[in-house]
C-alpha cells in the first residue's frame, strides 16, 4: 500500500512539473495597463513578419514648378502633381516597396519612360488602387489613410498576402497546404484558406447561423458554415481581436446585439472584394508569376508552395494591411505627408 | 410542522462555532444558529439590492434584468451604486451568505459528530464563484472582469468570455473540469440506478444488501469499490469538478492571454518532431 501511495505521489508531482514547465505559459503583469477592453481583445496570436511602426516622412517637396506631365514622359497616374512632388513620391515608393531592388525594380535601365518591365504596369495599378482607397473608401481608411507602406512594409510582396490555392493533387489532405502536418508551428496553420474566395473575391451570403432557438430548418450548408468560420478567423487573426470585438457570441447574426465595429468590418469586406476584383486580379495578369520569370531577380519571388491558381501576385485580406492590429501601423497617418496619393489633396497641392 | 419520528434524535445542543447558545434553536425543521442569521440577512439584503437595481434599471422583463459590474476603467476602486456599486455590494452580501451557509453546515456536522465533508464539498462551489467575481478580477486589476448578475447577461458573459480565448474547450483545466462534471453526473446516475435496483425489487423479489451489490460488480467488472468507496469516489469527482472549473477561469487572462488553441502549440514545438526528421 505504501509503495502505491509513493508511486501515485511521484506520478502526481511529475505530472504537475510537466504542466508547469513543458508548455509555454505567459506571465502578465497585474494591473489595468494589461487589461484588454471588456470582451474585446487578446494578445496578438502570433508573431508578425512586419513591424507596426511607420517610417519618418521624406522632406517636403518645393512648392510650384512644372507639373509632372510637363517634365516627364509617359506619366499616366500621377498626372495632377508637380514634378518635384512626383519625384518625391517616387523615392518614397522605392523605400516602401523595393528598398533593396531600387528604381530598377520597375524601370528599365535609364529609360524611365519605358514600359518594358511588367512590374511597372503593376505599380500603376497599385497607385490607382491607393488613390481609389484614399478617395472612395474614406469611411474605412480615414483619418490615417493608405500608402504603399500600409501593406508592403519594405517588401515587394506584402508579408500577409493570400494566394488562392491550386486544386490539390489526388491523395492529399483536402484543402491543406503541402506538408502542413509537418511544417506547422502553430495550430493556426491547420486552418485551410481555400474557401475564402467565396467572400474575399466572390459575393456569397454569409448568413449560416440559425436565428431561432431550436433549429427548424437548415440556414446554410455545413461546409459553408465551416468556410465562414475560417474566413472570420482571418478577420480575427488579421485585426488582432476576438469575436466579441464585433459580435455578441450568443447571437452572431443579430445586428441589434453587435458593436459598431461590425459595421466597419461589414464595409471592409466590400472593400477587400473591390480591391481584389478591380485591382489585384489585374496585377496578377500584369505580372505572370511563372517559374521562368522567377529567375529574373528583380521580380518578387513567390515560394512555389504559395503560388496559386492565378499564377500571379496574391490577393489582399484584412491581415495584409492590418498586420495584427485594429488600426494599421497603430493609426499612424502617413498619407498626410504624401498628397500625391490622394486625388483631392494632389489637386489642392498642385495649385 | 410536525416532527418526524427520527428528528428529535438529530436535535442536538452545542457544537456551535459562534454565539454559544444564543442562536442554538430551530425554526420549524430548520436549525438557525449565528450563521443561519447572517446567511438569511445577507441573502435578503443581496436579493433586495437586485430588486433595487431592477427597479432603477430600464426593464422588468425577468430575462433582461441585469446588474453589471463596474466598467474596467474603474479598476479595483469602489464604484458609484448605479455604475457597478450595486454589483459590488451584491457580490459582498452573496459571499457572506454562501460562507455563512458553509459554516452553518460545519455547526450541524459538529452537532451530529459527522466529518466536514458537506461544508468542504460546498466550499468548492463557493471557491468557483469567488474565483470568478473576486480572485480573477483582482489578479487582472479590475472588478469589471466579474460576470454580470442577470439571466441572459450572465450567459452572454460566459459565451463572450469563452470566445475571448477563441475556443475555451482547448483550455486544459476546462477539459478536466468538464470531464469531472460529466463523470460525476454519470457516476451518480449509475449509482442511483444500482441502489434503486437493489432497494426496489420486482413484486415478490427480495431487497438486496450492499454485499449483493459488491458481488454483482465483482462478477461483472472484477472489482467493487465498496459502499464507502463509491461515496468517496463521488465526493472526489464532484469536488474536482468545482475546483478545476475555478482553475480554468483563474488561468485565463493571468497566465495565458491568447486563444486557448494556441496554448497547445507547445506540442508542435517539442523537440521530438525535429529529432524524428519532421520539420
Amino acid at each position: 500500500m505504501k509503495s502505491i501511495t509513493l508511486a501515485a505521489g511521484a506520478a502526481l508531482l511529475a505530472g504537475a512539473a510537466f504542466v508547469l514547465f513543458v508548455p509555454t505559459w505567459e506571465h502578465t503583469p497585474r494591473g489595468t495597463e494589461m487589461s484588454f477592453p471588456q470582451g474585446i481583445q487578446f494578445e496578438p496570436a502570433r508573431t508578425w513578419l512586419a513591424s507596426n511602426k511607420a517610417p519618418a516622412p521624406l522632406p517636403p517637396a518645393e512648392a510650384g514648378g512644372p507639373m509632372a506631365t510637363e517634365a516627364y514622359k509617359n506619366v499616366q497616374v500621377l498626372t495632377d502633381v508637380s514634378a518635384a512632388e512626383f519625384m518625391r513620391t517616387q523615392y518614397a515608393i522605392t523605400q516602401w516597396v523595393s528598398p533593396r531592388e531600387g528604381c530598377g525594380f520597375c524601370h528599365e535601365g535609364e529609360n524611365w519612360a519605358s514600359d518594358a518591365k511588367p512590374a511597372k504596369a503593376a505599380a500603376r495599378i497599385m497607385m490607382k488602387m491607393t488613390r481609389h482607397l484614399n478617395a472612395d473608401w474614406k469611411e474605412h481608411v480615414q483619418p490615417s489613410g493608405v500608402t504603399c507602406y500600409s501593406c508592403h512594409r519594405g517588401q515587394p510582396v506584402p508579408a500577409e498576402t493570400w494566394f488562392p490555392q491550386a486544386p490539390m493533387p489526388q491523395r492529399r489532405y483536402v484543402a491543406k497546404r503541402d506538408n502542413w502536418q509537418e511544417a506547422a508551428d502553430t495550430v493556426r496553420k491547420f486552418f485551410p484558406d481555400n474557401g475564402w474566395d467565396e467572400w474575399y473575391v466572390g459575393d456569397e451570403p454569409i448568413h449560416v447561423q440559425s436565428d431561432t432557438a431550436l433549429p427548424t430548418h437548415r440556414i446554410g450548408a455545413f461546409v459553408v458554415a465551416k468556410r465562414v468560420y475560417e474566413m472570420m478567423m482571418q478577420y480575427s487573426d488579421g485585426i488582432g481581436v476576438n469575436c466579441g470585438y464585433c459580435h455578441n457570441s450568443r447571437a452572431f447574426w443579430d445586428w441589434d446585439e453587435s458593436t459598431p465595429q461590425r459595421w466597419t468590418g461589414y464595409n471592409a469586406l466590400r472593400l477587400v472584394r473591390d480591391l481584389n476584383n478591380n485591382f489585384l486580379l489585374d496585377v496578377a495578369a500584369a505580372i505572370p508569376q511563372t517559374r521562368q520569370l522567377v529567375r529574373e531577380t528583380n521580380l518578387p519571388v513567390i515560394p512555389a508552395q504559395q503560388r496559386g491558381v492565378q499564377q500571379g501576385n496574391g490577393l489582399v485580406v484584412c491581415a495584409t494591411c492590418h498586420q495584427g492590429v485594429p488600426q494599421p501601423l497603430n493609426g499612424a497617418n502617413m498619407v498626410r505627408d504624401y498628397p500625391a496619393l490622394t486625388p483631392a489633396a494632389a489637386t489642392a497641392a498642385a495649385r | 410542522m410536525a416532527l418526524l419520528s427520527y428528528e428529535a434524535k438529530y436535535r442536538v445542543r452545542g457544537g456551535t462555532l459562534v454565539g454559544g447558545e444564543l442562536f442554538d434553536f430551530w425554526v420549524g425543521p430548520f436549525y438557525v444558529g449565528f450563521f443561519g442569521v447572517t446567511a438569511a440577512a445577507s441573502a435578503l439584503l443581496g436579493t433586495l439590492l437586485i430588486f433595487y437595481g431592477a427597479a432603477t434599471g430600464p426593464t422588468w422583463q425577468p430575462f433582461a434584468i441585469t446588474i453589471n459590474p463596474p466598467p474596467i476603467s474603474r479598476g479595483l476602486s469602489f464604484a458609484p451604486l448605479q455604475d457597478g456599486g450595486l454589483w459590488q455590494w451584491i457580490t459582498f452580501f452573496s459571499i457572506i451568505a454562501f460562507v455563512s451557509w458553509a459554516l452553518r453546515q460545519v455547526e450541524i456536522a459538529r452537532k451530529l459528530g459527522m466529518g466536514l465533508h458537506v461544508p468542504i464539498g460546498f466550499s468548492a462551489a463557493i471557491f468557483a464563484y469567488v474565483s470568478l467575481v473576486v480572485i480573477r478580477p483582482f489578479l487582472l486589476g479590475a472588478w469589471g472582469y466579474g460576470f454580470p448578475y442577470g439571466i441572459m447577461s450572465h450567459l452572454d458573459w460566459v459565451s463572450n468570455t469563452g470566445y475571448q480565448y477563441l475556443h475555451f474547450h482547448y483550455n486544459p483545466a476546462h477539459m478536466l473540469a468538464v470531464t469531472f462534471f460529466f463523470t460525476t453526473t454519470f457516476l451518480l446516475a449509475m449509482h442511483s440506478g444500482e441502489i434503486l435496483a437493489s432497494a426496489h425489487p420486482p413484486a415478490g423479489g427480495r431487497v438486496k444488501s450492499a454485499e449483493h451489490e459488491s458481488v454483482y460488480f465483482r462478477d461483472t467488472i472484477a472489482y467493487s469499490i465498496g459502499e464507502l468507496g463509491i461515496h468517496r469516489l463521488g465526493f472526489f469527482l464532484a469536488i474536482n469538478a468545482g475546483v478545476w472549473s475555478a482553475i480554468c477561469i483563474l488561468i485565463s487572462g493571468t497566465v495565458w492571454t491568447r486563444g486557448w488553441p494556441y496554448w497547445w502549440d507547445w506540442y508542435l514545438h517539442i523537440p521530438i518532431w525535429s529529432a524524428a526528421g519532421f520539420n
